[in-house]
């Protein structure tokens, strides 16, 4: 046993530590290198307006003009004391419960069957994506237009089948239009609800269900055993996503029922007043804004969200590790 | 759920074409709802389409009846009026290189979160689905700054980098369930064979999420392609146009064409459309079939 | 050459100011299209945007006769869409990156925080002829003593109706409060139409109705009563003001509160309402959607029949010069041009009612004889065009609950009352 060919202990403990080390480096930064991209561009073009945005709370600006008058965190407060607000929330929970629904039941089925073989396939599928697809104000004016007592066809059309006793001016009187406006918002809503849980039916094995099938089993237990858990992912994600939706609407609302939530107040939402506060409405009236009010709305209902779509997506992650 | 083997193969014949009946009739059965279903939802935007046909007052004198004239005047009207050529050149890019941004990063940054371990997994998750959260459009006035700072106004790069990032939050929101759904067995082959994790994610998880990748990309294409708001803020020079915006313009102070507003809508929702029907007759259905065994 | 040294000197200060070759590059490639002249001794090219495409047409009239008359300024305008324009314009100009000419929607683009009050815009005192211009024309142009923008048109409200609908009933143009309830009502109980038109959706129609019903007994003492605090909304005589609104709300279209602009136009130019309260420029939208239509218009009836009838009169578009403009000297130019007889021909023509005194619409169309009647009503000054009185749209359009019952007639001009700022002289 010569000195030289033989390494000494130290030496072969010290080298294998090291490679150890330069392999422990790179594993670490492997999650790194995948989220470099996402994390630069997310913390530099969303993450620092943002930051930049929110202390806008703080002052009473209306949106151009110096930024001169701090007035700490009145705005909040005033937000929180804000009667106006909280009924555009209260409707929001209402869009929320109504979608939540609609959602589950609608649309899961509406996937389901459109995941089958048929030969008009790629046309149903078409017509459903079709709501998502138009632009939203030219279609929110055609629901308007339907829905009108003056020249609408809903009223028409029900008393063309005898139900005189059910028209209404929809949306003008404050018991029908939130429920109406949800309607409108369920019919554009549910194409990307659809579309969610069909990818998500992707991943449930179609031998697994024929399987069951031609064992006799009936629809209903293929849909409770296989499908539903299979489906637990894009449940997940269907979901968080609405509440999201529910809570942020806005566009739809602004078009149908105009900036201040016609009529009356009982159909503004959140997003709405938000818009109204921030941006001028068709008068052009732009000194009445008030920026800082808007962002003081924004931030409440951004860390409200946040922390009910937290809730649900946590919750929701739960159920899809227990389903697996 | 075990398949019970039937011994004699005349039962088993039996059996199949009974099950092949079965399946007609729930067909049927289950195309009726859906006929339904579709007819509620093709409504409004029937109506939409037969205005495109019709002029402003005739409009307004019949909404809902069908147009006195098939004439595409309307089309081609707004064709010109809104400069459409460019206005879908310009789509057609930012949308593309939008929407290319996001799923890459997404589909990146769900990888390592769903399967790469590593403390703090899930805050990064909860940290870019919160941008979901927040009001892009309160968030504009300082994004404009920041870009004018960087010496970007004026080009379609603030357009591209925005809506990349807007788009990330629901990339990741999809795409981490599905990845973790991947069996793990799948990827540990992979890597006794050789593979890095890189290789890892190109060659085994990649082609394995095909589905909700191009759902997230169909998702984020559409409200890209329909917006309005960004490319109105940062690049509304008539060169940089996008198709929204060209329409935009038919809308006056006191005069509104909605004859071209309707036409000027459905020619921007076809191509959409089409594309969606084709990307997802890719991996709706039979191609896919039996793709993740368990 | 002062002039061209003057160009060289104002722009390399533009340029240090804006911050960065890079920036002023990208803002000049940007916002100036294809050839504006850059510094050049021939040319220098003014930016300046337009908030309403429907009117291209007259913009490049204008912009051609511009040309005849300053061969060496380039005007470049960018076309933005009406709705969206206060908040493009807004961001651009806290972003350091508005037009040279910036257009305005009314006076508040002049006095308020995207002009005079932001510190965005440049005095133009002694540019303009303020003889020539209008009186009130003259008052809403001009805050805290200096002129601030260059008026281009204005605007008249009042009321139009339906000639054919009126014969039809034997109804006449009211004259008194109680004659236009009675005429409301009468048109109303004949059940087949609709007695007014009055989409209020975001509540810009009630709040011209209010507004003319006010001027109707304060008349052109209005904004000066309101602004010394001689006179408030709140009393008694001028609630009924408030309160006739609520009376004729009995006879407005069906679901009026939840109708749209859009909707309400078209019912009252098919003939499905009778009367509309509406604009100078809100004409032509009638007419597009009615080609036929025989439309009269009256000015708001005093209370008593004591006074004349009157209409609204408002600065509707005036242009601005920004602070942050390269070439100030040329942009202020173009822009007080505008205000030139040559312009406002075209103005006249093709955009709405002109902001100079002594032109009258001449032809013998529709639009003319419309015109011509909206300008033989006496007018008083409209609220808008003026800052403490201007808030009292945004104070209406928050107060829905008057026709939901919700809010009396004293509550909503109480809440209207305390939009205006009372600044006792």
């Amino acid at each position: 046993m010569s000195a030289g060919t033989v390494p000494s202990r130290g030496a072969a403990v010290a080298a294998r530590r090291g490679s150890e080390r330069a392999a422990a480096l790179r594993t670490a930064a492997r999650p790194l290198l995948f989220l470099a991209p996402a994390l630069l561009l997310y913390g530099g073009f969303l993450v620092l307006p943002t930051l930049g945005s929110i202390p806008l709370a703080l002052f009473d600006w209306s949106g151009a003009g110096p930024i001169r008058h701090f007035v700490g965190f009145d705005n909040f407060s005033a937000v929180l004391r804000d009667r106006q607000f909280r009924d555009a929330a209260l409707h929001n929970a209402w869009l929320f419960a109504g979608l939540f629904v609609f959602t589950n039941v609608v649309s899961l089925g509406l996937a389901i069957l459109l995941d089958r073989r048929y030969r008009l396939r790629d046309v149903y599928r078409a017509i459903v994506f079709l709501p998502y697809v138009l632009s939203t104000i030219a279609i929110g004016f055609v629901w308007q237009l339907l829905l009108s007592p003056n020249i609408g066809l809903l009223n028409p059309a029900l008393e063309a089948v005898g139900l005189d006793g059910l028209t209404h001016a929809w949306l003008a009187e404050p018991g029908t239009a939130l429920w109406v406006l949800i309607a409108a918002f369920a019919w554009q809503w549910n194409a990307l609800a659809t579309v969610t849980f069909l990818a998500g039916l992707q991943n449930v094995p179609r031998e697994l269900r024929e399987a069951a099938r031609i064992d006799g089993a009936r629809g209903w237990r293929v849909l409770k055993d296989v499908t539903v858990p299979a489906l637990a992912p894009a449940f997940t994600t269907v979901n968080v996503l609405l509440v999201i939706f529910a809570f942020r609407a806005f566009e739809l609302a602004y078009v149908i029922t105009g900036p201040v939530g016609a009529p009356g107040g009982s159909t503004l939402l959140m997003g709405v007043s938000i818009y109204a506060n921030a941006f001028p409405t068709s008068g052009g009236y732009s000194s009445a804004t008030n920026v800082s009010y808007a962002m003081a709305q924004g931030v409440t209902l951004s860390i409200v969200l946040g922390l009910v779509a937290l809730a649900m997506l946590v919750l929701l992650t739960r159920r899809e590790r227990r389903v697996r | 759920m075990s398949v019970e083997v039937l011994a004699e193969p005349d039962a088993r014949v039996r059996a199949r074409a009974a099950f092949r009946r079965r399946e007609r009739l729930r067909s049927l059965r289950g195309q009726a709802p859906l006929v339904l279903a579709c007819l509620l939802v093709l409504a409004p935007c029937w109506f939409l389409a037969l205005g495109a046909f019709k002029s402003v007052s005739e409009f307004f004198e019949s909404p809902f009846g069908l147009p006195r004239s098939w004439s595409v005047h309307n089309f081609t009207d707004a064709w010109e009026q809104a400069g459409l050529t460019t206005a879908f050149r310009n789509s057609v890019v930012i949308t593309a290189a939008s929407v290319f941004l996001s799923t890459a990063c997404a589909a990146l940054a769900s990888f390592a979160i769903a399967r790469l371990r590593f403390r703090g997994a899930t805050v990064v998750q909860l940290a870019l689905v919160a941008g979901l959260v927040l009001p892009t459009q309160l968030i504009v006035i300082a994004a404009f700054v920041e870009m004018r700072w960087l010496g970007l106004l004026g080009t379609i790069l603030p357009v591209i980098l925005f809506y990349g990032v807007s788009g990330i939050p629901i990339g990741v929101l999809f795409l981490v369930g599905f990845f973790r759904a991947i069996p793990d067995a799948l990827t540990e082959a992979a890597a006794i064979d050789g593979a890095g994790t890189w290789r890892q994610f190109r060659d085994v998880v990649l082609p394995l999420a095909r589905a909700p990748i191009m759902t997230v990309a169909i998702l984020n294409s559409v409200w890209i392609w329909n917006d309005f708001f960004v490319p109105l803020v940062f690049a509304n020079q008539e060169s940089l146009q996008t198709v929204p915006l060209a329409i935009l313009n038919f809308y006056g102070a006191n005069t509104t064409d909605y004859g071209l507003v309707f036409a000027g809508v459905v020619m921007s929702a076809i191509p959409v459309v089409a594309v969606y029907v084709a990307m997802t007759r890719q991996f709706i259905g039979g191609v896919m079939a039996g793709g993740v065994k368990g | 050459m002062t002039r061209l040294e003057e160009l060289r000197v104002s722009r390399r200060q533009a340029l240090q100011s804006v911050g960065g070759a890079l920036l002023a590059g990208g803002l000049v490639s940007g916002l100036a299209a294809c050839g504006g002249g850059d510094g050049g001794s021939s040319s220098t090219t003014v930016t300046a945007w337009f908030n309403r495409p429907e009117n291209r047409r007259a913009m490049e009239d204008l912009l051609a006769a511009f040309k005849r008359d300053h061969p060496d300024i380039a005007v470049d305008v960018a076309y933005k869409p009406t709705a969206e324009y206060p908040a493009v314009l807004k961001t651009a100009l806290v972003g350091g990156a508005g037009p040279d000419a910036i257009v305005t929607n009314g006076a508040n683009g002049i006095w308020g925080d995207t002009g005079a009050d932001g510190g965005y815009i440049l005095p133009l005192d002694g540019r303009l002829d303020l003889s020539a211009l209008q009186p009130s024309v003259q008052r809403a142009i001009t805050y805290r003593g200096h002129v601030y923008g260059a008026p281009v048109s204005t605007f008249r409200v009042g009321v139009y109706y339906q000639r054919e609908l009126f014969d039809k009933h034997g109804l006449s143009e009211p004259t008194s409060w109680d004659e236009l309830l009675a005429t409301s009502r009468a048109l109303s109980d004949a059940g087949d139409v609709a007695a007014w038109a009055m989409p209020a959706q975001d509540m810009i129609l009630p709040f011209f109705f209010y507004h003319l019903a006010v001027n109707s007994i304060l008349g052109d003492d209005s904004v000066a009563a309101l602004t010394s605090g001689r006179r408030k909304l709140t009393d008694p005589d001028l609630v009924r003001a408030a309160q006739l609104m609520i009376d004729a709300s009995k006879t407005f279209a069906e679901g009026y509160q939840a109708v749209a602009y859009a909707e309400g136009k078209a019912l009252f130019a098919q003939g499905r309402a009778a009367m509309i309260v509406g604009g100078s420029s809100d004409y032509a939208g009638y007419t597009e959607i009615n080609p036929q239509l025989d439309a009269g218009f009256f000015g708001f009836p005093s209370p008593d029949g004591s006074q004349a009838p009157t209409v609204l009169n408002g600065l509707s578009m005036a242009y601005t010069v920004n602070k942050k403009a390269s070439d100030r000297d040329a942009t202020a130019t173009f822009v007080t041009w505008l205000t030139s007889r040559a312009a406002q021909q075209v103005v006249l023509d093709q955009l709405g009612l002109p902001s100079i005194d002594g032109l009258a619409p001449s032809g013998s169309d529709t639009r003319s004889a419309m015109l011509r009647t909206i300008l033989g009503v006496d007018a008083s000054p409209s609220w808008l065009d003026f800052p403490t009185t201007g808030g009292t749209i945004v104070a209406v359009q928050r107060a829905p609950q008057l026709f939901t019952g919700k809010l009396t007639a004293e509550q909503f001009a109480a809440q209207v009352q305390r939009a205006i700022v009372v600044a006792p002289a």
